[in-house]
């Protein structure tokens, strides 16, 4: 006795499935989102951020002095580092001047 | 060849799993990062694990950087051994005492492995730290572990180098002796071959 799909279509069907899912779980096998692990001074005038990458993403780390423009939330973030997409993950120290002010720092996902 | 074969690795076995030190040398430059970087720089030192005192000896000199030092780790496991990267497994942000903002220095301490400081919390995860130092170990063994040193100019490592086993003197002795021993049976068999 043949055993199969008799409907080809069916089986087309099935395959496509199958692979929607395995990608789904390949992005959920993803870790959180985005995370500056460690801001810590250094030396006299310095700042060292820190932060872990995962493979096949690219990353973009920014700062602004100033989170709200004219008292509305959105201040105009400054590009600071961008970690290229590799195929592993790594380890990323970016140093910054210390200035007077405050500054924020965010990490964002590019792809 | 089996009857001298067998007592060479019973000998070699026996003597590798009472060893209590385990010796890597380390060579660093910007051709071994991944991906590679035209760093000048360069450096070479010496890593000494210790299973009995659970300690790991680390000892570094570097010249040339591009940029000045920011932080250093021994990272591990890469996927497969002497390529790729890893997440960082010692001490974070970097090890203490480690030169900074230089270019060029020196550096050796002794990591205490029982002690959660000498550890990167994410490598050892939900893990015991005995678990996470059978688990470098390994890593250290089998290669995929690497030492990074990184600058300002390069934020991801300027340059690194895996660690690679140093053969024990005991054993490039008994590898001498095996030797010896495959040349006289050698030796003995066409001595006998001859009418």
């Amino acid at each position: 006795m043949r055993r199969g799909f008799r409907n080809p279509l069916l089986g087309f069907v099935l395959l496509i499935l199958l692979g929607a899912c395995t990608l789904a779980l390949r992005v959920s096998a993803r870790a959180g989102p985005p995370k500056i692990t460690l801001i810590e001074r250094f030396l006299t005038n310095q700042v060292l951020i820190h932060f872990d990458t995962e493979p096949n993403v690219t990353y973009k780390l920014e700062f602004t002095e100033t989170l709200t423009t004219n008292g509305v939330p959105g201040g105009t973030w400054t590009n600071l580092y961008i970690a290229p997409n590799i195929p592993f993950p790594n380890h990323y120290v970016i140093p910054d001047t210390r200035t007077p002010r405050q500054r924020f720092y965010r990490l964002q996902v590019t792809q | 060849m089996k009857k001298i074969l067998l007592p060479i690795l019973t000998a070699f076995s026996v003597m590798s799993a009472h060893a209590a030190v385990f010796d890597y040398s380390v060579t660093l430059d910007g051709a071994s990062e991944s991906p590679a970087n035209a760093s000048p720089g360069i450096g070479s030192g010496t890593v000494e694990y210790d299973n009995a005192l659970h300690t790991l000896q680390l000892q570094v000199s570097f010249s040339g950087l591009q940029g000045t030092t920011t932080a250093s780790h021994i990272h591990a496991p890469t996927a497969a051994p002497f390529s790729g990267n890893a997440g960082v497994a010692t001490t974070t942000p970097s090890f203490a005492g480690f030169p900074n903002g230089v270019t060029a220095g020196t550096f050796s301490t002794t990591l205490d492995l029982t002690l959660n400081s000498s550890w990167n919390p994410a490598f050892v995860g939900t893990n015991s730290l005995a678990f996470a130092e059978s688990a470098l170990a390994g890593d250290m063994a089998s290669g995929t572990a690497y030492w990074n040193i990184h600058s300002s100019a390069f934020p991801g490592g300027e340059i690194r180098g895996f660690l690679v086993a140093v053969p024990e003197p005991s054993t490039l002795a008994l590898l001498g002796l095996g030797a010896v021993g495959m040349a006289a049976t050698v030796w003995r068999r066409r001595r006998s071959d001859k009418p």
